[in-house]
């Protein structure tokens, strides 16, 4: 649990928060997925540069009624399932843009 | 997904197979009028969302008239053992709708499109959840 973690938004989706959940669509095959509250607050923050633990500190603990190390452990299983639902993308490294568009389309 | 008008209004019903959505056309009162039961024609006009009548028909085998309506609700069905409708939350409407879109293309950008489209629908089409006996009272619910 040393080592930073990273997430970005996959771009190859579609996604509208509404009435507080977010709702999003993969492009490349049309599946729908929506995200509680909690999560939703997890994928705004996907910006490839924040830290895990830090988006956890900033926009989980900080708003919500959780200890740090439970709201970590169960982001992790999240950003898991959602990386392998492809549409986020995780890294120990910070994710630019231009990186993970170019592997996506290539 | 059929749709149907009355008073003026057009009430779009969405659900998965056996939700009762031909079923629900069949027992439209006769002052109503059937744009399809099969698959509906959705527009956007001057900021208001119009059904249009299609010629695609379903089990029902009988044509949608040619005319079209602004419209009232989307309905998502499911049989019960009583006549009910519920409010249903924002994110569940929108993927109630899409699961009801016809669409084959496999273009990314289309498919963000179409989501895009459904979202706004939603936002702006009341939608809910209607649980229904399979009789003709349940007309008198739907408004």
């Amino acid at each position: 649990m040393s080592e930073k973690r990273y997430i970005a938004r996959s771009s190859e989706i579609a996604a509208r928060k509404l009435g507080g959940e977010m709702v999003i669509m993969s492009a490349g095959d049309s599946r729908v997925f929506s995200l509680n509250e909690v999560a939703t607050a997890i994928w705004e923050a996907a910006d490839g540069r924040t830290p895990l633990d830090e988006i956890i500190a900033n926009r989980v603990c900080a708003e919500f009624d959780v200890a740090p190390q439970v709201a970590l452990e169960d982001a992790e299983k999240l950003v898991q399932e959602l990386a392998s639902q492809g549409i986020l993308l995780v890294s120990d490294q910070p994710i630019m843009r231009s990186y993970f568009s170019l592997r996506e389309t290539s | 997904m059929p749709c149907v008008t009355r008073n003026g209004r057009a009430f779009l019903f969405a659900g998965l197979s056996g939700a009762g959505k031909t079923t629900i056309a069949r027992l439209a009162p006769p002052d109503a009028t059937l744009l399809t039961d099969e698959i509906s024609y959705v527009r956007k006009l001057d900021d208001r969302y119009y059904a249009f009548g299609t010629p695609f028909t379903g089990e029902l085998a009988r044509l949608g008239e040619n005319v079209r309506a602004p419209i009232g609700a989307l309905y998502l069905l499911a049989k019960g053992r009583d006549n009910k409708i519920e409010p249903i939350r924002p994110a569940d409407a929108a993927r109630g709708l899409l699961e009801n879109i016809l669409f084959f293309a496999r273009d990314p950008e289309l498919v963000k499109l179409v989501f895009q489209a459904a979202c706004a629908f939603t936002g702006h089409v009341p939608v809910r959840r209607l649980t229904f006996l399979p009789d003709s009272r349940v007309w008198e619910m739907i408004a």
